[in-house]
C-alpha cells in the first residue's frame, strides 16, 4: 500500500474513533444524569436538608445540565475524570491502579480461549459430522448458554470446594503473602522480578480459575465461528484447485488457516470488546478488584464520576482494539489494500 | 466402439497410441484415458432424514488419446464438470463414484491411494478451471503459486526462470511484474492465462479444461483457446474440453461427446456429429445455438426444466422432451452406429447398413 493511501486510511479511522469517543462522552454523561439523585444516598439517612444542599453545591450538581457537561467534557479531555464521590481520590488514579489487574486477566483468558477455540474449531471442520465435531458442538453450545456468574460459582464449587485443587476466589494473592513492589501491575511478573517465587506461584494459582472462566466464555463462540469459516474455506474453489495440483493435505490445511486468519482476528477483536463487560462479573465473583469490579461497584453505589471514568476508559479501549484489528487485517489480507 | 473396448480389455498394457487422432476407431491400442460406465451419485438426506440419491452420472464411457481434443457438450447440469471432477478424484464429500472405472495410462484412478493420485495431479493430470479468480489462492502472489506447483512435483532447480518463461509463453505481457501480482489484481483474461500456465508448467499428459473461457470476451476467448490449442499440439497432450459452445467445439475439437442427464447420448468425430447429428437431443442442441436460430428464423426453444436427477425416467432420460418418443423409449436405448459414422444411444436412430 502506498504511504499516502495508508495515511489517509489511518486518518479516516482515527476520525471515526474520535467521533465514537465523543458520542460515548455525551452518552455516559446523560445516562448517569437519568438515574435517581444520588446525593441523598451519599449524604446518609441522618443528613439535614441543609447538609444535602451543601453537598449538592460541593459536587457541582446545583448548576445547569449544560454547564455540568461543559465542565465534565473539558476536564475529561484533559484526563481528569474528577474524584470518586466515595473514596475522594482521583478517578483516573484509581482506574490506572486497577487496569493492569483486568488486563492481566483478559490477556490470559482471551489468549487461552482463542488458541483452544481456533484449534478445536479447525479440527471440528476437518472432521465434519464425526464424533469430535458432535461433542465439541455440544460443549460449545453449553459454553454459550451458561450464565457468567453461574460459571464462576460452578468453577469455585468444583475446583475449590469439592476437589480442593484451586485456592478460594478471594482476590489476586493468597492473604499469606504481601504484594510485590509495583512494576507491571501483574503480581505474577512482579513476584518473579522481585525474586519471590512463592508470591508469583500464589498469584498464578489465583489466576487459574477466573482465566479459565474467561477462556471458556471466549472459546465457545470462537469454536463455532472458526468451524464455519474453515468449512467455507475447505469447500472453496481454491482448495479444490489446490487438490487438483496434487498439494498434500498438510499444505491445504495451512492454506485454510491462512485464509481464515483475517476474519478470525476480526472476531477475536469483537470478543475482546464484549468480554470487557463479562469480565466485570467474573472479577466480582472472584473478588478480583480490577477495573470491572471497580466499575460494577461504582454503578451500584451511584458514584457518578467513577462510572463515567469507567465507561470512558472502556470506550477508549474498544476504539483502540478496533483500530488494532483494522491494522492487523490490513497487514495480512492483500485484498483489503 | 464395442469392438474397440473389447480389444482394449484384452491388451491393457498396450503401448500408447502414437499414430494420431481423428480416427480412433481404426486404432486398437490402449488409449491414454478410458472412462468406463462411470456412475457418480450425490447422497443427501431430506428433512425427515431419509436418504436421497441424485443420479448425476449414469454410465459415462469414452476414451481419449494423445494429441486429441475431445469436446464435452451439453446443457447445465448434464454432468460435464462432474465427469471431469470424478476423473480427477476431486468430488465434494456428498458426491461418490458408485460404479465404473477410470483408467489413465493403464492405472485405475478411481481406486488409487490419495498419495499416488496426488503425485499424478498437477504433474501428469492438469486442470484448467472455469473460475480462475476464485480458484487461485487469494493470499499468495501468482508467481509463487506457480513456483509451488513446479517445485512440489519437480524440485527446485531454476524454478523461477521456468515460471517466468511459462507466464510469457501463455501471452502474459511483462511476466516479471505479473509474477508479484495477487490474483485479485489480475483481469479475468490474465487470471485465465495464469491458470493455463499453471496447468502446463509440469508438461501434463492429460489436460482437462472446464469451460476455460467462460466470462471472457470473444477476442480474449479466441486468443486463449488458440494458445491452448497450439500448446496441446506441440506437446501432444490429450485434452478434454468442457464447453457449452458448439462453435468452440467445431473450431478446436477433433471429437465431441454430447451429454444429457449424466449420460453420453452421442459421440463421434466433430464433422460427423455437427453435420449429421443422429440423436434427437443433439439435433435440438444444434438447432438452439444462436447462429442457427438466426439462420432459420425459428423461435428460441422453450426453457424446459432440466431432468430431475432424483427421479430419472426409465430408459432414455430424454424421452419426456423428445418429439420422436415411442413406447420403446422406456427401455434402455441401444448403441447405434449412425450412417455418418458416430455412435448414438437412441431407439429412433437408423443404424448404418
Amino acid at each position: 500500500m502506498p504511504a499516502v493511501t495508508f495515511t489517509r486510511f489511518l486518518a479516516r479511522r482515527l476520525t471515526t474513533a474520535l467521533i465514537a469517543v465523543a458520542a460515548v462522552l455525551v452518552a455516559t454523561f446523560l445516562l448517569v444524569r437519568l438515574t435517581p439523585d444520588p446525593v441523598a444516598v451519599l449524604a446518609g439517612p441522618e443528613a439535614t436538608p441543609a447538609q444535602i444542599q451543601a453537598m449538592r453545591q460541593q459536587l457541582g450538581l446545583d448548576r445547569s445540565v449544560a454547564q455540568q457537561f461543559l465542565i465534565y467534557a473539558e476536564r475529561a479531555l484533559a484526563g481528569d475524570f474528577g474524584r470518586s464521590w466515595i473514596s475522594g481520590r482521583p478517578v483516573l488514579t484509581e482506574i490506572a491502579e486497577r487496569a493492569p489487574f483486568t488486563v492481566e486477566l483478559l490477556i490470559w483468558g482471551i489468549a487461552l480461549g482463542t488458541v483452544v477455540g481456533v484449534a478445536i474449531g479447525l479440527q471440528a471442520a476437518y472432521r465434519r459430522d464425526g464424533w469430535f465435531d458432535q461433542v465439541t458442538r455440544v460443549l460449545s453450545l453449553a459454553g454459550f448458554s451458561i450464565p457468567t456468574y453461574f460459571l464462576g460459582l460452578l468453577m469455585l464449587l468444583v475446583f475449590f470446594y469439592l476437589l480442593q485443587w484451586a485456592p478460594p476466589g478471594m482476590g489476586r494473592l493468597s492473604p499469606l503473602y504481601s504484594a510485590p513492589p509495583f512494576v507491571t501491575g501483574s503480581y505474577v511478573f512482579d513476584g518473579l522480578l522481585a525474586g519471590k517465587l512463592n508470591v508469583a506461584w500464589s498469584a498464578a494459582a489465583q489466576l487459574v480459575l477466573p482465566v479459565c472462566c474467561i477462556a471458556i466464555i471466549c472459546a465457545a463462540p470462537t469454536i463455532k465461528q472458526v468451524r464455519a469459516l474453515a468449512l467455507d474455506a475447505l469447500e472453496s474453489d481454491y482448495i479444490r484447485y489446490g487438490r487438483a495440483q496434487g498439494m498434500p493435505a498438510g499444505m491445504l490445511r495451512r492454506m485454510v488457516l491462512r485464509n481464515c486468519l483475517a476474519p478470525i482476528v476480526t472476531f477475536v477483536g469483537l470478543e475482546l470488546v464484549s468480554l470487557m463487560g463479562t469480565t466485570a462479573i467474573i472479577e466480582y465473583v472472584f473478588s478480583w478488584g480490577g477495573l470491572g469490579h471497580y466499575g460494577l461497584s461504582a454503578i451500584i453505589a451511584g458514584d457518578f464520576n467513577a462510572v463515567q471514568g469507567y465507561v470512558l476508559t472502556l470506550a477508549c479501549f474498544c476504539v483502540a482494539i478496533f483500530l488494532a484489528v483494522d491494522l492487523i487485517v490490513l497487514a495480512i489480507e492483500p485484498r483489503s489494500r | 466402439m464395442v469392438a474397440e473396448l473389447d480389444t482394449v480389455q484384452d491388451r491393457p498394457q498396450a503401448a500408447p497410441n502414437l499414430v494420431g487422432a481423428g480416427t480412433p476407431r481404426s486404432v486398437a491400442v490402449s488409449p491414454l484415458l478410458r472412462v468406463d460406465d462411470l456412475r457418480t451419485h450425490f447422497l443427501s438426506r431430506d428433512r425427515y432424514n431419509r436418504p436421497r440419491v441424485a443420479a448425476a452420472l449414469n454410465g459415462v464411457s469414452f476414451s481419449l488419446d494423445r494429441g486429441e481434443i475431445l469436446g464435452l457438450v451439453g446443457e447445465t447440469g448434464a454432468g460435464k464438470s462432474l465427469t471431469a471432477y470424478s476423473i480427477l478424484g476431486l468430488l465434494k464429500p456428498s458426491a461418490r463414484i458408485v460404479g465404473g472405472q477410470v483408467l489413465f495410462d493403464g492405472q485405475r484412478l478411481d481406486t488409487m491411494a490419495p498419495a499416488a493420485l496426488n503425485a499424478l495431479r498437477g504433474r501428469r493430470l492438469a486442470l484448467v478451471v472455469q473460475n480462475p479468480k476464485t480458484s487461485l489462492d487469494p493470499l499468495t502472489r501468482v508467481g509463487p503459486q506457480l513456483l509451488r506447483i513446479y517445485r512440489h512435483h519437480r524440485g527446485g532447480e531454476a524454478a523461477r526462470k521456468r515460471v517466468l518463461a511459462m507466464l510469457a509463453s501463455v501471452g502474459i505481457p511483462d511476466p516479471e511484474r505479473r509474477y508479484g501480482a495477487y490474483p485479485h489484481e489480475l483481469s479475468g483474461g490474465m487470471a485465465q492465462r495464469v491458470v493455463i500456465a499453471a496447468a502446463l508448467i509440469n508438461g501434463p499428459d492429460l489436460l482437462i479444461a472446464d469451460e476455460p473461457t467462460t466470462g471472457l470476451d470473444v477476442t480474449v476467448q479466441a486468443q486463449v483457446l488458440d494458445l491452448l490449442a497450439a500448446r496441446v499440439q506441440a506437446a501432444r497432450m490429450a485434452v478434454l474440453l468442457i464447453t457449452h459452445d458448439l462453435g468452440i467445439v467445431a473450431q478446436y475439437c477433433s471429437r465431441v461427446a454430447v451429454m444429457y442427464a449424466g449420460r453420453i447420448v452421442e459421440i463421434g468425430a466433430v464433422e460427423q456429429v455437427l453435420r449429421d447429428p443422429a440423436h434427437p437431443y443433439t439435433r435440438a442442441l444444434i438447432a438452439a445455438t444462436p447462429e442457427r436460430l438466426q439462420q432459420t428464423g425459428a423461435a428460441p426453444p422453450v426453457n424446459l426444466p432440466p431432468p430431475d436427477l432424483f427421479a430419472l425416467p426409465s430408459g432414455c432420460a430424454y424421452r419426456d422432451r423428445c418429439p420422436l418418443q415411442i413406447e420403446r423409449c422406456a427401455s434402455t436405448p441401444p448403441e447405434i452406429q449412425a450412417p455418418a459414422g458416430q455412435t448414438a444411444y437412441c431407439h429412433r436412430v437408423m443404424p448404418a447398413s
